[in-house]
């Protein structure tokens, strides 16, 4: 049974801008219509360009953001719609890690602290045991030596393992990693990322895979999610999606992959802006395949293959379609 | 073989007055006319250094040693009143953090034409014609030569500034981590732009980043650093295949790779050595898997293997030999 059943998720901001702030309120869209399920020990990765909708989609699932639509199900139950008491229960198997170890930690807090205060905030003070525990699993050993140690004692990659064991402590079942090893030295995230399979297969753990490195997911990813502007445009194994890909924003992105050895099919201009999304499929300005009904309609998912599902109304099937005009020149 | 770039041992040490930190050791290299050479290396390893040192623009702390000849002056001893007519003319460099280059109180137009005016004494109107010509060449609208830098985005903002170090026509470019806070598919614009460039104006580069692979894509040959010191160098696909510095075998094990599954990812244990002053021996020795006793008695010098290829290890041979 899935741990995590997201359906139809929708996040708006209200954005602000001039006069409008008065008289009507705005909302950007930075995730429409997203669902996904993860598996109990699973990982699914969330990937896309900045913007794409999948840091707001790990917010929203943890209960973190208002404006927000859909459901999800955590073991059955829609923490959207959870009490106060049971959201609490919640949280305690749910927990984040964040990108930035530098920011992420309170400066003025020893280990002890940062790392003991989700056992405070659930009423399991004076738990020094579990506390070692989670330093122990989080590979800062001996726990004694890190304990009363301040952040800036500390380098970036155990930094990191003590956000990761301030995650642990109370041994949750879901982890959201919200790009854990992007601001990290290569040889200090492969230790990282060595880390994340750990636990995985001592604990048990779930997780959602925030990231934009195409084989970061790889390498940690049972499945995997693309974004692109707020949709999920593509959704399957990980195997599957990265070998056949059939979504041409997937292809386009997996093609400049630094290291993926395909041939490069690089995009023109930027991601547009979105707070004005374009019509019909969101990549259709930009895409290589586009036709006139990908500007009025929007695509909606179909499943392709078995577990693999697509959005877009044509879809790649490993080599060109003859019907097809000659995709356009990139510039 | 004639070279646009030569660099002889050089030096950054900058001084405090509690300690000095050594932060390049004394390294040498040496760029082809087109060639494109990658300075890889982790967070700290003297790579930005280098390149500073290079554009002479380092803070007053900082002690420059050793040579570097750009067609046959040694730049790193000229005056300033001389370096400033070398800066941006001969050599040029585009930063990580195009925003933070950028005045943002100026039009991009106006930016890009000023180095013009400043160093080749164009009058206004035509530098500023010129500039709407490389902003075209860099597939900008030159519509936008108005624009503020805020108006722009990442990707636009890194291209105006590649505009305006290429404004002069330098004959070597470096490229510190340009690509590093943009996202992947930008990324890949800004490389086939650098890559075009080199093309058509034979211009050199160097291009410094983190990230093998991405160096992969673009260089003729990649310079690995390591605590202040070149490593090894080889030309790019000699590298991958075969890295022959026990610290390239173990960076190159610890990326993730898309296509290829792996059950565990190379570490390197330990952390880089205090510089302040460098240890004894090789640097690499207290984190290698190959030491023996010649490592920690002196650094090995970086020596050439054959093929284009040198490298800085007492016992590089290991198991395998480049045929």
């Amino acid at each position: 049974m899935s741990l995590l059943e997201v359906r139809e998720l929708t996040v708006a901001y209200p954005v602000a801008v001039g006069l409008s702030a008065f008289f009507s309120r705005r909302y950007l869209v930075a995730v429409d219509h997203v669902s996904f399920s993860l598996p109990e020990g699973g990982t699914l990765a969330l990937v896309g360009e900045s913007g794409c909708g999948k840091s707001s989609t790990g917010l929203a699932v943890l209960g973190l953001l208002e404006h927000v639509e859909g459901e999800v199900l955590f073991r059955g139950r829609d923490v959207l719609r959870m009490r106060e008491k049971e959201r609490r229960e919640f949280r305690r198997h749910a927990q984040i890690v964040f990108q930035d170890p530098y920011e992420s930690l309170n400066p003025k807090m020893r280990v002890r602290t940062i790392v003991g205060e989700p056992l405070a905030i659930h009423r399991r003070r004076g738990e020094t045991g579990r506390l070692k525990e989670a330093l122990e699993l989080a590979g800062l050993s001996p726990p004694e030596y890190f304990l009363d140690k301040y952040p800036h004692e500390l380098s970036g990659g155990e930094r990191q393992r003590v956000a990761i064991a301030a995650a642990v402590v109370l041994q949750p079942k879901l982890l959201i990693l919200d790009e854990p090893v992007s601001n990290l030295d290569v040889s200090i995230k492969a230790g990282i990322m060595n880390l994340f399979r750990d636990l995985q297969d001592q604990l048990g753990l779930s997780y959602l895979f925030i990231t934009h490195d195409l084989a970061d997911a790889f390498f940690l990813a049972d499945e995997v999610a693309v974004m692109y502007l707020g949709v999920a445009v593509e959704k399957g194994e990980t195997d599957e999606v990265l070998s056949h890909p059939l979504h041409p924003y997937t292809e386009a992105l997996l093609s400049v992959a630094p290291g993926s050895g395909r041939e490069k099919l690089i995009l023109a201009g930027d991601v547009p802006d979105p707070l004005h999304p374009p019509p019909g499929c969101r990549f259709h300005p930009r895409c290589p395949r586009a036709r006139g009904r990908c500007s009025e309609e929007v695509p909606p998912e179909v499943e392709a293959a078995p577990g693999h599902r697509v959005r877009c109304f044509y879809v790649s099937r490993g080599e060109r379609d003859p019907h097809l005009e000659e995709p356009k020149p990139i510039h | 073989m004639e070279r646009i770039l030569s660099v002889k041992d050089l030096r950054v040490t900058y001084r405090t007055p509690a300690v000095a930190v050594e932060a390049v050791g004394g390294i040498s290299f040496s760029l082809a006319p087109g060639e494109i050479l990658g300075l890889a290396g982790e967070s700290g390893c003297g790579k930005t250094s280098a390149a500073s040192a290079l554009m002479r623009i380092l803070p007053h702390t900082a002690e420059i040693g050793g040579e570097a000849f750009i067609g046959g002056t040694e730049i790193l001893s000229l005056p300033e009143e001389e370096m400033s007519k070398i800066r941006w003319r001969k050599i040029a460099m585009v930063f990580q953090n195009a925003q933070a280059a950028l005045n943002p109180t100026k039009t991009i137009g106006y930016q890009i034409a000023e180095p013009l005016m400043i160093h080749l004494r164009y009058p206004r109107r035509r530098a500023l014609e010129e500039a709407a010509s490389l902003l075209a060449r860099v597939r900008i609208d030159p519509k936008r030569l108005t624009d503020y830098p805020h108006q722009l985005s990442g990707g636009m903002r890194q291209r105006a500034v590649i505009a305006m170090a290429l404004a002069c026509r330098p004959l070597v470019l470096i490229a510190d981590e340009p690509t590093t806070a943009l996202d992947v598919m930008v990324q890949a614009q800004i490389i086939e732009l650098l890559k075009e460039l080199r093309d058509e104006y034979g211009l050199s580069l160097i291009y410094i980043s983190h990230d093998l692979l991405l160096l992969a894509e673009i260089c003729d040959r990649i310079a690995v650093m390591y605590a202040g010191l070149v490593v090894e160098v080889a030309p790019t696909g000699g590298l991958f295949q075969r890295p022959l510095h026990p610290y390239t075998r173990k960076l190159l094990g610890a990326v993730t790779v898309l296509g290829v599954r792996a059950q565990r990812l190379e570490t390197i244990p330990g952390a880089p050595p205090r510089l302040a002053p460098p240890p004894p021996g090789c640097r690499f020795a207290p984190r290698c898997d190959r030491v023996s006793g010649a490592c920690r008695e002196g650094m090995p010098p970086l020596e050439p293997v054959g093929k284009g290829r040198r490298v800085a290890c007492w016992n590089w041979r290991g198991e395998d030999v480049p045929s």
